[in-house]
């Protein structure tokens, strides 16, 4: 169209337009006289003026506003956010742009994931997403992607993550078909990672393709832990989240005028996450058992036309058997996914790291060409597990006495060597029970072991097979029979047992958590039953020399181990002095060098070796449980570095050198808390325990005039982090508490009933022992530099919210309100004296004059008196000294060693742990001190018990308290040399 | 409202004379001042409200000029320019965004969109663009009278002031282009040329 024409059209439709539509064809005959081209345009544009209706009315950034506001890809290229320089964009998706940036301050790469606006206008759930994305990126697990940071600028929350080169599995799926092993090996990785999220109370809840991204080298990185929540949180339209309890409700009526637009991951929900129930570990689960049907099969088990029949197949329909799918599948893995996509929680997986094992064993037989395809199956049942070996079992009941045989047989049957080009390792189970399984020790043979189980309800000593096999109890006695070593020719085994009365309380090691809490005496007993006779009356960690001729244990109060030799016939035990630079002597599990020459031990996290004779200590690697390998040629041990946390390394050692000769290199990804490891004597296996600790507070309904519970204890929280020391808010609806993790520990607040939140968490530091003030506004915690070795905490206050934390007393910790509120005692950690702190004048007075104060000064609820722990007298006791200062009087000094006083509100009562065990009174300032033996109030069975900082709620109808359990199982690790 | 970055304002005026790269530096940048106002406007309102185009324009364009240092010859100019932008900015963005709704960038158009073109979104915004473009060649003037209504935001008045025409003028100008735009946009989609 000519432009002159235009104008002449123009001037015809203004005409027109001007005109009421009768007149306009008048107009128009008039006008065009016989031009039908020309007229015909005039018509159609009159048309196009009465279809128009607003058309353009609203104008393009009033239309683009919406997207533009939720937009963020305008953060181009070459911009920078904070000290990231943006590179590149690599992706969006609904949670944002990812750009590759470049870290200037450390010259990395990471990816830049910029959260749109849209997400985070709520600050709580923002800051609730920032907690469970660090939590999970703490984990430092190899396949959850590492989040350096979390922050904003100008206006843009961003998370600065590791920048991983590959693609997503959503990206593979589009590709040539992923192999079966791959597939196992890739769903049987995210299965690790959501194991180790779990454990730490974390819930992907958005699992699908799209979140699994796959390194050049096959490792796969799970992204996004935390944002489900966040995003679900801040969709009210489709799914309205009650965060704190944790439940989704899905509002079905808004599902279904949005046909499609969630379909992505509604195809991933689990039946309770489409019912709108609470969501916990299993329903991740389930989402990655979705994924593997994709990847297997190529399709979804469930899709509907819209995203309200997706979530009806996923509730209500039965999912295509994948093998009809895809025929050339073994046909074990519909087994695999039945249990993943069961639609019965109960009848799911209930661990991701069961689901991990069975996929790696699906792999392993995939490998070997164990399996066959379902389509040459054709019905077969699969293959009848293993029979216990027979001969061993009768030698095993029938050789009782007879010790050398058993080991001989034993040592006929070799491990089956599955050679497998792709795994040198292979780790399988060896108890499965619910309880505590751990210690195992190998005898010679390498395929018996014996360990120590609580199925009983107390620590006794079994033996069994590692291919299977029945547990023989070899203790059979009421008291608590542990730490077991089979002698070097197999004939005998040395064991910790309660069983003469006194024990000593090693609750010191039980902060490393790997270990069962205490000693005892040391006992020698035959290795398949017998008599037990004690050596040593008092001892702990015991081991055999090479020749088996002596053992080697250690010995001492709880702050200060020493290690000790003594014959295996029993005799005066010989200290082997040795020395560590710096710091109490923590001395555990010595362990001699096959060759005799060097003795292993750990110290304070720390993996020593000292000459057998002793001497000044090498420190070799940061680490927990050093046991040699066969050979002296290296050590194996629990790393607790961070990153490492508690999985297997092995370290190469140089035994004429006394050092080590190499970097480390990992032998377990963690099971649980892999740790209490012992190695065959050919170095080809190792067994250890991977460990679940559980630390949690709880609180038992309690009568604290009566001093009896009136009720089971209810648990506070549920995490596997461990606690030390809580304090409830004054009026008992909320606690603050500590938890610690690897190297880091945060102070975390939880509303009774709610989940925890993170009040403090600046990785420059490490907080701990929290104190609520009485009038509920405040918290005083000790707080110290991430990486202070002086081991000198500060004592800091912040608000009950976390906010404004401020450095009240250097070099002071261990506060405790006083009852008025207006003061606080606390412990100068220089002098090691308590003093008190008036916050309106801000004077400190010292109250105590003697040695051996240890942890906080509390005040009675009159505030005349102050008790506190005292380690003068060689054992732990309670004594207290009235506030006016002065003499301190003892409280309790019981031969065992007493923790935590605490005053019931009367004052009539000062209740305390004995062996961090079960509670204990004694009459406190309201009798006037009257004389009178220790109560028992609270009746926990003791094994495997481990109370901490219990205290009295303020209403006195309560008592609260840090409960540690540990439960694991045994697990053999064959090494293909 | 602060000052805008003198840097914009003079790449608005590099770009007007004829500095093709300056457009390059200028596009981000202005985007982002928009992408900071669009969010600032949104939140402003309640859900379903739609939002006060005149006054985010208005604070975009004090955002554009600086005005201790413009070396605009007039107002027209200034606005003609920033109209140019404003549409560059807003088209770049509607079509990164419609080809992601259209799934690569295929032209299906079914039948019910058709007759949903009264309700424009960045897929329309792009084809208006394109019919823009035609417009142009038969009538400049006419098209920039579109761009300023439509993609720059302003009103009648405001068009007939920067344009120098009477709002009469503009108002017919305005609704035969419209006419001329729907029409082109209703052929480009059932495959007519």
């Amino acid at each position: 169209m000519k432009a002159e024409r235009w104008q002449r059209i123009k001037e015809i439709l203004e005409g027109a337009l001007q005109r009421e539509p009768q007149e306009r064809e008048k107009f128009l005959d008039e006008q065009c006289a016989g031009d039908i081209e020309t007229r015909q345009e005039v018509e159609t544009l009159l048309i196009a003026d009465e279809q128009a209706g607003n058309f353009g009315e609203t104008p393009a950034i009033e239309v683009m506003a919406e997207i533009i506001a939720n937009d963020d890809s305008h953060l181009l290229i070459e911009t920078s956010l904070a000290h990231y320089r943006i590179i590149d964009r690599l992706g969006a998706g609904g949670m944002g742009e990812v750009y590759l940036a470049e870290d200037t301050k450390l010259g990395r790469k990471v990816a830049l994931k910029v959260l749109p606006h849209s997400l985070i206008a709520d600050e709580q759930s923002k800051r609730r997403f920032i907690q469970e994305a660090k939590t999970a990126s703490s984990l430092s697990h190899p396949n959850i992607i590492t989040i350096y940071e979390i922050s904003s600028d100008n206006g843009h929350d961003f998370i600065a993550m590791e920048y991983v080169e590959g693609e997503t599995v959503r990206g593979m799926l589009s590709g040539p078909r992923i192999k079966t092993a791959r597939a196992a090996d890739l769903i049987a990785q995210t299965a690790s990672a959501l194991a180790a999220a779990h454990e730490a109370g974390i819930i992907h809840r958005d699992i699908k393709p799209e979140n699994l991204m796959v390194t050049r080298a096959s490792q796969v990185k799970v992204l996004d832990f935390g944002l489900a929540k966040l995003v679900e949180a801040q969709r009210p339209s489709l799914v309205t989240s009650d965060a704190d309890a944790d439940t989704y409700i899905l509002s079905q009526k808004n599902v279904r005028t949005m046909p499609g637009t969630v379909l992505g991951t509604v195809s991933y929900m689990s039946p309770e996450q489409a019912e709108g129930q609470p969501v916990d570990r299993r329903s991740d689960i389930f989402s990655l058992g979705v994924v593997l049907y994709e990847i297997l099969g190529g399709k979804r088990p469930f899709e509907g036309k819209s995203a309200i029949d997706t979530l009806h197949a996923i509730i209500n329909d039965e999912p295509p058997s994948i093998v009809e799918l895809n025929p050339s599948l073994p046909y074990e893995v519909t087994e695999l996914l039945g249990k993943a996509i069961a639609k019965d929680r109960a009848e799911r997986y209930q661990h991701a790291g069961d689901f991990e094992l069975d996929l790696r064993r699906f792999k392993r037989a995939l490998e070997t060409n164990s399996l066959v395809s379902s389509r040459t199956l054709a019905g077969q049942k699969k293959p009848m597990r293993r029979s216990i070996p027979i001969l061993t079992l009768l030698a095993l009941l029938t050789l009782a006495g007879v010790s050398f045989a058993a080991w001989r047989i034993g040592q006929a049957r070799k491990l089956p060597t599955q050679k497998s080009s792709l795994e040198s390792v292979r780790i399988l189970p060896v108890t499965v029970d619910a309880g505590f399984e751990g210690e195992p020790s190998f005898a010679p043979d390498g395929q018996t072991i014996a360990y120590v189980s609580d199925r009983t309800g107390n620590f006794e000593i079994y033996l069994k097979q590692i291919s299977g096999g029945p547990d023989i109890n070899l203790t059979n006695h009421p008291a608590d029979d542990m730490q077991p070593a089979v002698s070097p020719d197999g004939k005998q085994i040395v064991f910790v047992s309660s069983r003469s009365g006194k024990s000593d309380c090693l609750c010191f090691f039980i902060y490393g958590t790997d270990q069962p809490l205490m000693g005892g005496s040391i006992w020698v007993m035959p290795a398949l039953g017998g008599s037990p006779r004690r050596i040593v009356e008092s001892g702990t960690f015991p081991s055999w020399s090479p020749d088996g001729t002596s053992i080697i244990f250690t010995k001492g109060p709880w702050y200060g181990q020493k290690v000790y030799k003594v014959p295996a016939t029993g005799g005066e035990p010989q200290e082997v002095s040795i020395q560590l630079k710096g710091g109490f002597p923590f001395i555990a599990y010595p362990s001699y060098s096959p060759d005799g020459r060097w003795l292993a031990f750990e110290a304070a996290n720390t993996v020593y070796v000292v000459n057998a004779n002793g001497g000044e200590a090498v420190p070799i690697v940061e680490g927990k449980h050093p046991k040699w390998s066969g050979n002296t040629q290296s050590l194996i041990y629990c790393s607790v570095e961070a990153g490492k946390n508690y999985t297997l390394w092995q370290i190469p050692f140089s035994t004429n050198e006394g050092k080590s000769s190499g970097a480390p290199e990992p032998l377990t990804v963690g099971r649980g808390r892999d740790t209490q490891e012992a190695v065959s004597r050919d170095g080809k296996s190792i067994v250890f325990s991977a460990l679940d600790v559980s630390f949690n507070l709880e609180a038992l309904p309690f009568d604290s005039e009566m001093g009896r519970a009136k009720d089971r204890p209810q648990s506070i929280t549920s995490g596997s982090d461990l606690i030390y020391f809580h304090s409830a808010s004054p009026d008992g609806t909320a606690s603050v508490f500590d938890s610690h993790r690897g190297a880091t520990s945060f102070i975390w607040r939880v509303d009774h009933g709610s989940p925890p939140v993170q009040l403090t968490s600046d990785p420059n530091y490490k907080d701990s022992f929290p104190r609520w003030s009485k009038d509920g506004r405040n918290i005083a915690f000790n707080r110290i530099g991430a990486n202070d070795v002086t081991g000198t905490e500060d004592l800091w206050l912040m608000a009950a919210d976390g906010a404004n934390p401020q450095r009240l007393i250097e070099k002071a910790g261990y506060a405790e309100w006083m009852p008025n509120g207006n003061a606080l005692t606390y412990v100068s950690l220089t002098e090691g004296q308590i003093y008190i702190y008036d916050v309106v004048t801000k004077g400190s007075r010292r109250l105590t004059n003697e040695k051996g104060i240890y942890g906080a000064g509390v005040p009675s609820s009159d505030g005349k008196w102050i008790a506190f722990m005292s380690i003068a007298s060689g054992n732990v006791d309670i004594r207290a000294v009235p506030i006016e200062g002065g003499q301190s009087r003892t409280v309790v000094a019981s031969d065992q060693q007493d923790f935590h006083p605490t005053f019931s509100p009367s004052g009539k009562w000062v209740y305390f742990l004995l062996d961090h065990r079960n509670l204990y009174r004694v009459p406190g300032p309201a009798q006037n001190w009257r004389e009178a033996n220790p109560e028992k109030v609270t009746n926990f069975p003791e094994s495997g018990l481990f109370l901490e900082d219990p205290h009295i709620s303020p209403k006195g109808d309560s008592l609260i308290y840090a409960r540690r359990r540990t439960t694991g199982d045994i697990w053999v690790m064959s090494l293909n040399k | 409202m602060g000052n805008s970055p003198p840097e914009i304002t003079q790449l608005l005026v590099d770009w007007a004379n004829g500095d093709q790269a300056a457009l390059d530096t200028l596009m981000p940048m202005v985007y982002a001042e928009l992408h900071r106002l669009a969010h600032h406007y949104m939140k402003r309102e309640r859900p379903g409200h739609t939002i006060q185009t005149s006054a985010l324009v208005n604070e975009a364009y004090l955002k554009l000029i600086d005005q201790r240092k413009t070396h605009w010859q007039n107002r027209a100019q200034f606005f003609a320019i920033s109209a140019q932008l404003m549409r560059r900015i807003l088209v770049d963005h509607a079509r990164s965004h419609s080809y992601v709704k259209r799934g690569g960038g295929l032209r299906q158009v079914s039948l019910r969109e058709v007759a949903d073109l009264s309700q424009v979104g960045p897929s329309e915004i792009v084809m208006l663009d394109e019919g823009l473009a035609v417009l142009a060649e038969i009538d400049p003037r006419q098209s920039q009278i579109v761009e300023l209504r439509f993609f720059a935001g302003l009103t009648i008045k405001e068009t007939a002031e920067v344009m120098g025409l009477s709002p009469a003028t503009i108002k017919v100008e305005w609704r035969t282009a419209r006419a001329w735009l729907y029409r082109h946009m209703r052929k480009d989609q059932s495959g007519e040329s």
